[in-house]
């Protein structure tokens, strides 16, 4: 039988490796094996163990979606926090991921400041970000179901969906539960317009684009 | 320090791994253990060992185009020989690769009725075939195993390379056809 070292397992951007039979105990090692400064991004269902190397594509709409959600609060005046690619773990579901990013919105003033969580205590993040879910080999779903996260949004090549939590599993929906006045799904074409523009005529269009719907 | 298993290593289709700080020794093992009957294809450069996983896509490319010079070879009435994914291995260079397809061709003599080859004293396949989908073609390690002709499946094209002193360089025409 030959073993290997997690330091030599080596993900190019863009691909994905799957690791079998890793109990909770090595999750966490290899979590903290990984450390924080990495690009890799990793989530775990019941012994599978996914890691990820986003491509830089990846990264754009990451960043450009998120600094959306962030601009639409301001706009709104509605106060939040943003937890970026937190590792997010209930052991007691056995289910843990990295969200592309996360926010708090209803449950922000629970949360307001916080630096460490515990989600047997603490509410999971209201609203998650996905980019190009169907890329990733483990479905997302199930787990953030345990973890408990109310809604997401999927970005996947130009469409971007919303997903609410009803029971134990995702419906997808019309409207935002965090921004039930927007019509979130018109972001790609706008954050897709404004692609040669610049990112501060980006922002300025999302902050305009919000108010002329409220 | 986390260790795993090779056996809880799962590469799904189209993707692939890395593994680096492999000894040659290693490397023999992890071909062992993987076996013969699997998808996944292996390319191994002083240390660094790749493990690809192919697309449908992917095959149904190389089964085109081997069928394709398979015609083309009986069209000709030239005896040759296929090895599909054969893993070669260069233990001096440290290279090691399995390509989508090889062919023995000028030196199918040579090799016929042999059940093992071994780099040191058999020669390498006269063809080798790569399909390029998932960006990875290996002309370093063909190029030390001394396979003569890389044809290579990019895009919309098949680009053909010889080995000239020890570098590929893409041609118009084939050799392998010549004689």
């Amino acid at each position: 039988m030959v073993t290997l070292q997690l330091r030599q397992l080596q993900v190019p951007p863009g691909q994905r490796l799957l690791l079998h039979d890793i109990s909770w105990a090595e999750f966490e090692a290899i979590l903290e094996e990984l450390g924080e400064h990495r690009a890799a991004r990793v989530a775990y269902n019941s012994g599978i163990l996914e890691i990820m190397a986003p491509l830089p594509e990846h990264e754009y709409f990451k960043e450009t979606i998120g600094d959306a959600v962030k601009d639409i609060a301001e706009t709104l005046e509605q106060n939040y926090e943003s937890y970026g690619s937190t590792t997010w773990r209930r052991q007691a579901e056995q289910a843990g991921l990295e969200p592309d990013n996360c926010f708090y919105f209803q449950n922000e003033a629970l949360v307001r400041g916080k630096l460490h969580f515990d989600l047997s205590q603490d509410p999971p993040p209201d609203l998650a970000l996905e980019i190009d879910v169907t890329n990733k080999s483990l479905d997302r779903f199930p787990i953030y179901a345990r973890l408990g996260v109310p809604e997401i949004w999927c970005y996947d090549d130009g469409t971007l969906s919303i997903y609410l939590l009803q029971q134990d599993r995702y419906a997808q929906a019309e409207q935002s539960q965090t921004f039930p006045s927007l019509k979130v799904q018109e972001l790609p074409q706008l954050i897709e317009g404004y692609r040669d523009r610049g990112r501060l005529a980006l922002r300025r269009a999302v902050r305009e684009w919000v108010r002329e719907q409220s | 320090m986390v260790t795993l298993q090779l056996r809880q290593l799962n590469i799904p289709p189209g993707q692939r791994l890395l593994l680096r700080d492999v000894s040659w020794a290693e490397f023999e093992a992890i071909l062992g253990e993987l076996g013969e009957h699997r998808g996944s294809r292996i390319a191994y450069d002083s240390g660094v060992l790749e493990i690809m996983a192919p697309l449908p896509e992917h095959e149904a490319d190389k089964e085109i185009i081997s069928d394709l010079l398979k015609a083309l070879l009986e069209e000709l009435n030239t005896e040759f020989l296929t090895l599909g994914s054969t893993p070669f291995k260069n233990t001096e260079m440290l290279k090691g690769i399995e390509p989508d397809q090889c062919f023995y061709i000028q030196n199918e003599a040579v090799v016929r009725g042999k059940k093992r080859l071994d780099m040191a004293t058999d020669p390498p396949p006269d063809l080798a075939l790569e399909i390029d989908i998932t960006s990875r073609t290996h002309p370093e390690t063909y190029a030390a195993l001394g396979v003569p002709e890389l044809w290579r499946r990019a895009g919309e094209r098949i680009q053909i390379y010889q080995l000239q002193a020890g570098q590929y360089g893409e041609v118009t025409e084939n050799p392998a056809f010549a004689g």
